[in-house]
């Protein structure tokens, strides 16, 4: 009621109904426009206050007030509220008693409670709940009686508080903390149970409707706004009332006596005690309030109002939790109240650095520049709404409709952050206003063009139906029902703005339906009506609305401010397709190379970039783009937690429950996810058209580069499936796609991807499919050249044709380009349209023996770089090697030393890939030679031999004086060489070099084994 | 064609008057309607002291011997400024003239600066007034004057951005009095000082970057191995930066340099993968002749991209020059890469394909197969060209790889066993 009251005292009278709101606003008006205090405007104003003020006794004392709009729900929350006495009154006398049984019960718990003692907390709590059943029996009441609510939050609170106090729980004796945790079980069991969970929400919302109930005054009132939940609640609610009365001295004063010294004074004193313990929180804000009202001129109910603001956050219950919902939205109207003052009184300018208030006795006068400097900082509470707005969202569950409500508040707090922003840019405050630039930027990056429509029209809707103007009212009902097919259809095309525009939809709707009964909104949405300001409007493009703001963040903001607006940017750039430029932007401010220096959410807000790059770059075809892009995101294995998106149920790291907090509270809100099945879909599809000619054209090469890690793994395991189903989850599908393909059956491969059903989650859906078509031929065509073409003489070109259903120029130019690049052995023969092959294909000895002279090379290299090494300088070993071999080697161990040169300080990303290629290399060596008769196990070695091979050259760059232990593994592996020589340079004796080989890798195996542990 | 023509490109990045000599072009050409190149033209002189000629044109576009108002107003102001310049600047020129003077000088600029304020009473407004009045003759359109007036302004300078903006007019003179030989010369030593620079910011150096690229077409374009030198500059890491943010389609010249220059084949790998990475951003037909050639292998298409290049070099103001030459360089490329993949082709195909006729395509051929520079045969009965096969069989290389480790293997051997015995 009281924050209906205000929103109409803001704004100007042309929208009022009510007859007395209207008046009420008028006295606003007045004593705003006069800020030299006129006493009679002053006088209205504090009159209408005291009206609403003397609204709710008037009707908690009149017991057959009508009742209507929010009475009639909280009917049932409150079991035995005065204006049910009156059906039952047979049952008055009993049902006294069981509630001074319950009262009682409850002061005794609260006795206990100050002296700790749990253990007789937890019998009392049970007989509490043994007489609340007795209670329900007598009265019949579906609902809770308020004092037992009361109790089981003062219970929780306590608990909870006694929790974090670690001293104390130490102090404590053992059956004392035993007790201590079966409260707090059976509490946190007892307060989520359907049966109270809602009434303990609604009492931590509404707590001050038990404190008003103290306000005495006589006054008696005409209006009849909503105000009945006052009237509702237990007489039998004792509380010690001195505090209360204390303060109502200056709340039943004539408001007219009331000077601007007094509510200094007042202000002064709330504002010291703020923070002090034993403050009531509660009861500071209720003054605040009071005061706003009869605060004189309009630099004062500004300090006034931004105090208010202040305790309103103190309400809440700290960093770990979220605001509740109904105090958000206060703070809200709180805030625009001050919008709308600012803006209505140009000359107050709000300043953190102006001086305190603390001194003056009088008005403030204006300065010589004619402005009055009043003290504030709007931009800490506009982020801090933010954070909380962002902090719910996170929590509430995003499948409920509550989460769908709070989506709805999102224009309004848009609104807000507007007129922030305005204010500072008329104001001129470049320090502060990119901050809330990139609030808005935050808010808009993640929508879709769909979704940010349904937001303008929320908007609009929100707007036109709030302030009642009816004649647009029919014209929107109308464009509800056009937008929710809209909105409909866009959530289904978008993964990630589906809830934002379900719940647009889903508000128009609900705000077509609720206009029809206007008296019912205001319980649906918490009681508080937070209608979005007539004068704002979004942008017609979310386009736009980024370029704009972009644009003050990149001229006025700091580093951090610069680097998330630039990633936003990337991200609506990368989420509107266009791709390139997104990709040139990241390039471009070098943003990958000190990222991994920014906080924990840039680097959340990083990933997401990536994710949404890799996919613009799949939608549009470009396959190694989005692979790159999403390797490394997929590849890691922790995607969920990179992209803030859940959290991992890792089995093998335990985090402590900080970490676990933390990372909570670094989660994104529902609405704003990106797909995880599409990534994962882009990503797989993205590496099998890459892997899969890669694996053909070389499936037995020493120097097989593998490009995507994770992929192999998962073909590995799906490879060793004793029986395949059909496929079922992503992965299943695109393995299925991965075998046809590596058989070159490109319709059966395009079967299986297109079976996926995220494509209905991409927007350009057919032409993603198109393209996939496309792609998938091409790389089958590639795949078949590359395994088949050995069984050729010749192959017809428009056999291909037709074979891949691909145009002649395509095939023509796949082919081309593989006889380019010499991964075909062969060449047109123009005449006859064909592929002639040139069999110049290596027998089985001959590939392995090439292979083998590969990795002799190899071994050679190492040594030459170890011995280069072990000599000091690398000129010398250039020196020496005569050969053209030796010197290649040196320059090879020259790159060698330069890049463990610079692993020192760039943690060996030089190093990195060069690890790896020789881990293969040795790796590989175990797989053909010696697991060529051993079936298994190869693999296992190599990778053991890899990993020596990693530790060893890490030796060696650390530069280890230990030369026996070195000397010994360089001859045994000069050894090898001179007999892969041998075997080699025997015309036949290939076959014997195989084993040879493998005989002799076995023993370098286990060594290295030795050796490294 | 004019969807090709980068005049209006290439004019942002270039300097007044190094406009002027492509609008010549143009109107030469007639790709433009004539009127409205002259109304630029004289647009482009506004700024410019070059009244007279300005009135000149302004006379022939609108076919009077009325001139505006204003015109002679900038007139007058441009004589009396000329005085007034003059008159401050003639004893310096008058001492710098002086060969004795020049002698004295040292590479110290302090010291040169109070040796002229020493001997001559010479001071920092005369020195200031030469800079100003080598500008002033530079915009009068007097660009030899101005570069020796630079040139004699150089060793006084004091402040490095002074220092930049002489090296910068000194270049603009050398080219547009066509004296290309110091202009190479100062147009080396100012990317020296570009790359040398370090107050400027990254923004700053780009941008400059990018107008040395746009100046030094006219150097390049003009002289003997002024490709060679482009190609050079394009393709250092800094510069090729600078193509790819702020001015793809100097690919463009880019391309047309490496396909002229046989010599330069190397690079081509690298165009090619710029080209690509650009095309979305640019693409004309040359660089579409390339990407069709080297990275679809469309010969179709390279041969229509090859006729399109015509026109488009002809109205290039740079390329013109070098058309058929560029002509002829594409058109082995398309052969080359042709005989790569084929093994047989039929002549008449050839020929098509080369824009030749038939007679003139064989004896193309059997030019080339003559220079050695194709292994292959004509056969003349079916009409066809065989290629040469050279394959090496596996063997052979295998016997290779060994034969190269054994000798590695022998060096290494011999140095790790003897080497230590010598040592200890």
């Amino acid at each position: 009621m009281a924050s209906r009251f205000w929103t109409a005292g803001s704004d100007s009278d042309e929208e009022e109904v009510d007859a007395s709101e209207e008046e009420n606003s008028s006295s606003e008006e007045e004593s705003s426009s006069s800020s030299s205090s006129s006493s009679s405007g002053s006088d209205s104003s504090s009159d209408s206050d005291s009206d609403s003020d003397s609204d709710s006794d008037s009707d908690s004392d009149d017991s057959d007030a009508p009742k209507k709009g929010a009475a009639r729900f909280l009917a049932g929350s409150d079991s035995d509220s005065d204006s049910d006495e009156d059906r039952r009154v047979v049952l008055k006398s009993a049902k006294d008693k069981r509630f001074s049984e319950l009262t009682d019960t409850c002061d005794e718990i609260r006795n206990k409670m100050k002296i700790n003692d749990w253990s007789a907390i937890q019998g009392l709590f049970d007989e509490l709940n043994k007489r609340l059943e007795r209670a329900r029996k007598v009265s019949e009441a579906v609902g809770t009686p308020r004092v037992y609510v009361r109790m089981c939050v003062e219970l929780e609170d306590f608990l909870n508080d006694t929790l974090a106090n670690k001293d104390l729980k130490k102090k404590m004796s053992s059956t004392n903390a035993k007790a201590l945790n079966t409260m707090r079980q059976r509490l946190k069991k007892h307060n989520t149970s359907d049966e109270f969970a809602e009434a303990v929400t609604k009492f931590r919302e509404n707590p001050q409707e038990d404190e008003e109930e103290e306000e005495e005054e006589e006054e008696s009132s005409s209006s009849s706004s909503e105000s009945d939940t006052d009237g509702e609640r237990e007489e039998t609610e004792k509380r010690p009332a001195g505090a209360a009365k204390k303060k109502d001295k200056l709340l039943t004063m004539d408001s007219a006596e009331i000077t601007y010294e007094m509510v200094a004074k007042k202000l002064r004193e709330i504002v010291t005690s703020r923070g002090r313990k034993g403050t009531d929180k509660q009861e500071q804000v209720e003054m605040l309030q009071f005061l706003a009202n009869v605060a004189k001129g309009v630099p004062q109910k500004l300090e006034v109002l931004l105090q208010l603001v202040g305790s309103l956050f103190d309400l809440s219950p700290g960093i770990s939790n979220y605001m509740k919902v109904g105090l958000w939205k206060r703070c809200m109207l709180v805030m625009l109240e001050i919008m709308d003052t600012l803006q209505a009184n140009e000359a107050i300018v709000l300043d953190d650095s102006a001086e305190p208030s603390e001194e003056r006795t009088a008005e403030p006068v204006a300065g010589e520049d004619g402005k009055v400097r009043v003290w504030g900082n709007l931009v800490a509470f506009v982020e801090r709404l933010d954070d909380e707005m962002f902090k719910s969202l996170q929590v509430i569950d995003p499948h409920t409709h509550e989460y769908m409500a709070r989506l709805r508040d999102e224009p309004v707090f848009l609104a807000l952050s507007q007129k922030v922003h305005d204010y500072l840019a008329r104001i001129g405050d470049v320090r502060n206003q990119p901050k809330v630039a990139l609030r808005l930027i935050e808010h808009f990056y993640y929508k879709t063009d769909a979704v940010y429509d349904a937001m303008r029209k929320l908007t609009m809707l929100q707007q036109h139906f709030y302030y009642k103007t009816d004649a647009v009212y029919d014209a929107m009902r109308k464009l509800t029902m056009l937008q929710q097919e809209e909105a409909a259809a866009s959530a289904a095309a978008h993964p990630e703005g589906a809830v934002a525009a379900a719940s647009a939809a889903a508000e128009t709707a609900a705000a077509a339906n609720t206009s029809n009964e206007p008296g019912e909104e205001q319980t649906a949405d918490d009681k508080v009506a937070l209608p979005v300001p007539l004068d704002f409007s979004m942008d017609e493009s979310s386009t736009a609305a980024m370029k704009r703001l972009v644009g003050i963040v990149f001229t006025h903001g700091d580093e951090r401010a610069k680097a998330r607006a630039m990633l936003c940017t990337i991200y609506h750039k990368a989420l509107h397709g266009d791709f390139h430029s997104a990709r040139d932007m990241l390039l471009m401010s070098h943003l990958q190379d000190n990222v991994m220096l920014m906080d924990i959410s840039t680097q959340i807000l990083y990933n997401r970039s990536m994710a949404q790059l890799g996919l613009a770059a799949f939608r549009l075809g470009l396959i190694s783009e989005a692979h790159s892009c999403l390797q490394e995101l997929y590849g890691s294995g922790h995607i969920k937690e990179l992209l803030a998106q859940g959290m991992a149920m890792g089995k093998f790291q335990d985090k402590t429950p900080e970490q676990e907090l933390l990372e909570k509270r670094r989660q994104m809100p529902f609405h704003m996810h990106i797909s995880m099945e599409l990534l994962e879909s882009s990503c797989l599809i993205s590496a099998m058209l890459l892997e899969v000619p890669a694996m053909a054209s070389s499936p037995l090469s020493v120097k097989k580069r593998v490009i995507s890690k994770s992929f192999h793994r998962i073909l590995d395991t799906y490879n060793r499936q004793t029986f395949t189903g059909p496929p079922e989850t992503v992965r299943d599908h695109i393995m299925a796609a991965t075998r046809a393909l590596m058989r070159g059956d490109w319709s059966g491969a395009y079967g299986a991807v297109s079976a996926l059903t995220v494509w209905q989650l991409v927007p350009q859906r057919e032409s993603v499919l198109d393209m996939l078509k496309k792609q998938l031929k091409e790389e089958a065509l590639r795949t078949y050249l590359f395994s088949y073409s050995a069984q050729y003489r010749s192959l017809s070109l428009d056999q291909l044709c037709t074979m891949f259903e691909m145009d002649e120029k395509a095939v023509y130019s796949i082919v081309s380009k593989m006889m380019i690049a010499e991964d075909l052995h062969g060449s047109w023969d123009q005449p006859t349209r064909t592929i002639v092959m040139h069999s110049i294909e290596a027998t089985k000895v001959q590939s392995l023996a090439g292979q083998f002279a590969d990795k002799a090379t190899l071994m050679v290299e190492l040594n030459e770089r170890a011995y280069a090494f072990r000599t000091g300088g690398l000129r010398d070993d250039d020196d020496m090697g005569g050969g053209g071999g030796g010197r290649r080697g040196g320059r090879r161990g020259q790159d060698g030393q330069w890049e463990d040169d610079g692993g020192h300080g760039g943690r060996g990303r030089g190093r990195g890939p060069r690890l790896g290629a020789a881990r293969m290399g040795l790796g590989q060596g175990g797989q053909d030679f010696g697991g060529h008769r051993r079936g298994g196990g190869g693999g296992g070695r190599g990778d053991r031999g890899g990993f020596r091979a990693s530790g060893f050259s890490s030796n060696m760059t650390s530069g280890l004086p230990d030369r026996f232990q070195r000397r010994g593994p360089y001859r045994q592996q000069a050894n090898p060489n001179m007999q892969a020589l041998g075997s080699i340079s025997r015309p036949g004796g290939g076959v014997g070099g195989g084993p040879g080989g493998g005989s002799y890798n076995r023993p370098l195996g286990g060594d290295r084994r030795d050796r490294g542990l | 064609m004019a969807s090709y023509e980068l005049s209006s490109t290439l004019a942002r990045f270039l300097d007044k008057h190094l406009c002027f000599p492509l609008l010549e072009f143009l109107q030469d050409k007639g790709v433009y309607n004539e009127e409205d190149i002259m109304r630029a033209k004289i647009a482009l002189l506004q700024n410019t002291n070059m009244v007279d000629f300005a009135m000149d044109i302004h006379k022939e576009l609108y076919q009077t011997d009325e001139v505006p108002a204003t015109m002679m107003e900038r007139r007058t102001e441009v004589v009396n400024r000329l005085r007034s310049l003059q008159k401050a600047v003639d004893p310096i020129i008058g001492c710098l003239s002086n060969s004795n003077v020049i002698r004295n000088f040292r590479h110290d600029r302090a010291f040169n600066l109070q040796f002229l304020k020493e001997e001559f009473d010479i001071g920092p407004e005369q020195i200031e007034a030469l800079y100003q009045f080598a500008k002033f003759q530079f915009d009068c359109g007097n660009y030899s004057m101005a570069s020796e007036l630079l040139q004699a302004y150089k060793p006084l300078c004091t402040t490095s951005e002074r220092n930049m903006s002489v090296q910068w007019g000194k270049l603009a003179a050398d080219t547009l009095t066509q004296n290309y030989e110091a202009a190479t010369e100062a147009l080396l030593r100012l990317r020296e000082s570009l790359d040398n620079q370090s107050f400027a910011t990254p923004l700053m150096q780009l941008q400059q970057r990018t107008w040395l690229m746009h100046w030094s077409l006219h150097v390049f374009w003009n002289t003997e191995n002024g490709k060679n030198a482009l190609i050079d500059l394009f393709l250092q890491p800094a510069y090729m930066s600078a193509i790819t943010i702020n001015a793809q389609h100097l690919l463009r010249y880019l391309a047309a340099a490496v396909v002229v220059n046989r010599k330069r084949r190397n690079v081509l790998r690298e165009l090619i993968k710029v080209i690509q990475q650009e095309s979305y951003e640019y693409s004309d037909p040359i660089t579409q002749f390339l990407e069709c050639l080297f990275v679809h292998y469309d010969f179709d298409g390279a041969q229509q991209k090859l006729i399109e290049c015509e026109s488009v070099i002809e109205h290039d103001y740079f390329l013109t020059a070098i058309k058929s030459e560029f002509l002829e360089s594409a058109r082995l490329f398309i052969f080359e890469t042709y005989c790569r993949i084929h093994q047989c082709i039929n002549i008449d195909m050839l020929s098509e394909r080369l824009n030749m006729d038939k007679e003139a395509a064989e004896k193309w051929i059997a030019n080339l197969i003559l220079s050695a520079r194709l292994n292959a045969k004509i056969d003349s009965k079916a009409g066809t060209v065989v290629m040469g096969m050279q394959s090496s069989s596996m063997q052979e290389s295998l016997a290779e790889k060994a034969k190269q480790l054994s000798v590695r293997t022998f060096t290494l051997a011999n140095a790790v066993v003897g080497a230590p015995a010598t040592k200890a």
